[in-house]
């Protein structure tokens, strides 16, 4: 059954066409929303939660209506905005119980199950105190947490790793992955940052100028649209990249920094290749990663496809 | 709703330094209404006509709460918590929870309603008291509730204009003066219109006669001969109006889109 599904979903914002028949299905699991920054992804979303109305087309989750049935969507559903706003001089905890009671649960039941997130998203420590003082990452935290009061079906997260450092991304990737793998939430989540998307994510949706351009399972996304882009890094990246050009097996090469990224025709002979002038040049070779979800999503925006 | 309105009150209360408004007030409203009573009606006089004393209150319940308190305060209270929180994004936060709109509305403005009245309630109350302490002398029970219901009523209409235009306008600042700017030209335009088109019954939309109209007609044994033309229509189309605009607001609040 498909969680959320939307069928030339359009919005205008002005003379901005933000949604432009946007065909979205999404199963259940972890889904990653992608594309660049100003795609549509937070429109669909608002969209999906009641928040804006469409112009044109139909949005349900869960199989309810977004336009007429909203309010069932909202008990069934979580969702953590891009840069959420909560009360200033209210603690995570009261705040918890708040949301919790917005969902039906009674005093006592709120403040258990509110206890019991914030133990398991490891927020007990800054629980008590008042919001105002929250880092960054703490208030995104406390954002998931808000978000899995109503025991929901579908959490819906808006470009949630985006104020976090590199640790505080890895906890909440670990979070969902721990959250969908022991209670089988469905999430949905929307970003531009990728590589931790991957490590997440078992479908995926690509948008852009308000259309999807491409959905499916990760790694048949990324074997598509990536399939023959790698990513290298070696000692000597001049002699390489020479070396590799003359073999008359790659498209193009790139360098970015110490990375560099190369299209090859045949992915197998390009490997075997490589290993060859790795030794035979005797190269460090400290990095060799076929294509991810990145170099998938940069490729179908260049409108190139490797199959 | 409870929950809603709990939320909703504590943010009244908490409004920046709501005791820097109250305080001031209800001191505000003892010095003014011991003043007018000696100034303007003559101090000689009032041991022998309560009436000045009690037309000296009045007085100075319009000079305070019908303008400062009322048309300054509530509408930067309620600006602050429709319009401020569109704009720190907690207004989206809430209309994502299972909520309807119309009880987030009706729960944000029975809070600024409330504490309006009670306000009110007291600082009346502290008046009366400093009035009969030094002159030992209390005004009819008529004249108290008049006072207290005119002025509620006024409150009522004064929160549905600010309720209204606090739901359209997305900055906190332009709502609050937006609201302050339509509260004073309202009746100046009434006033004006009335005197055009020499329609005398059109001072019935003007709210600003209510107040003293409506206690002219609870408090016609105090001596008024006949109920002035007004003040029944005048106290009508005040709930009548802001009956609408809180309704106006319900549908502006659900169909506001949160970009």
């Amino acid at each position: 059954m498909e969680i959320v599904a939307t069928e030339m979903l359009e919005k205008n914002f002005g003379t901005v066409r933000a949604l432009n028949g946007l065909n979205l299905r999404v199963s259940k699991g972890v889904f990653g929303f992608i594309g660049v920054n100003g795609a549509g992804k937070t429109t669909t979303i608002k969209i999906l939660v009641g928040a804006l109305n469409p112009d044109g087309g139909k949005a349900c989750v869960l199989g309810y209506d977004c336009v007429d049935e909203s309010l069932r969507i909202r008990q069934k559903i979580g969702i953590l905005h891009e840069k959420p706003s909560f009360p200033r001089n209210t603690s995570g905890l009261d705040y918890l119980i708040f949301v919790a009671r917005l969902y039906g649960l009674s005093q006592n039941d709120a403040k258990k199950h509110s206890r019991n997130i914030v133990e398991e998203l490891g927020l007990s420590a800054f629980a008590k105190r008042t919001i105002d003082g929250y880092s960054a990452g703490m208030k995104q935290r406390l954002g998931l947490a808000q978000a899995l009061m109503g025991n929901p079906e579908l959490v819906i997260l808006d470009e949630p790793t985006s104020n976090l450092d590199p640790i505080g991304r890895g906890e909440l990737l670990g979070n969902i992955r721990k959250l969908h793998m022991d209670k089988g939430v469905n999430f949905l989540i929307s970003s531009h940052i990728l590589p931790e998307l991957q490590t997440v994510c078992d479908q995926v949706g690509i948008i852009h100028n308000g259309v999807v351009l491409e959905q499916g399972k990760v790694q048949e996304v990324v074997q598509k649209y990536a399939g023959h882009i790698f990513k290298v890094n070696v000692s000597e990246p001049k002699a390489f990249i020479d070396s590799i050009q003359q073999s008359g097996l790659v498209y193009e090469v790139h360098r970015v920094g110490d990375i560099i990224w190369i299209r090859a025709k045949e992915p197998i002979l390009f490997q075997n290749h490589v290993m060859e002038i790795v030794r035979q040049k005797k190269l460090s070779l400290s990095l060799f990663q076929r294509g991810d979800l990145e170099s998938a999503l940069k490729n179908l925006l260049e409108g190139n496809k490797d199959d | 709703m409870k929950l809603l309105l709990k939320r909703d009150l504590r943010s009244v209360i908490e409004f920046p330094r709501l005791e820097l408004i109250i305080l001031p007030t209800l001191l505000i409203f003892v010095v003014l209404s011991q003043i007018i009573a000696w100034g303007w009606w003559g101090a000689d006089s009032i041991a022998d006509r309560p009436q000045i004393l009690i037309q000296a209150i009045i007085d100075a319940s319009r000079l305070i709460f019908t303008y400062p308190v009322v048309i300054v305060f509530i509408p930067m209270i309620i600006a602050d918590i429709i319009t401020n929180e569109y704009e720190k994004g907690t207004m989206l936060m809430l209309v994502s929870y299972p909520v309807k709109r119309s009880e987030i509305l009706v729960s944000k403005f029975a809070s600024v309603l409330s504490v309006s009245w009670i306000v009110i309630f007291f600082t009346s109350l502290a008046g009366i008291l400093v009035v009969y302490k030094n002159h030992a002398m209390l005004p009819p029970l008529v004249l108290v509730l008049a006072l207290l219901i005119s002025t509620g009523i006024l409150c009522f209409f004064v929160c549905s204009v600010s309720t209204l235009i606090s739901t359209i306008a997305s900055h906190t600042v332009v709502a609050a003066m937006s609201s302050l700017a339509v509260l004073l030209l309202w009746p100046m335009i009434v006033n004006v219109f009335s005197w055009q088109l020499k329609l005398p019954h059109l001072m019935a939309l003007s709210y600003t006669g209510s107040v003293p109209e409506l206690i002219d007609l609870l408090t016609l044994k105090l001596g008024r001969s006949e109920i002035p033309v007004t003040s029944l229509g005048s106290v009508i189309m005040q709930i009548l109006l802001a009956s609408f605009f809180l309704f106006l607001s319900n549908i502006v609040l659900n169909r506001k889109e949160f970009k």
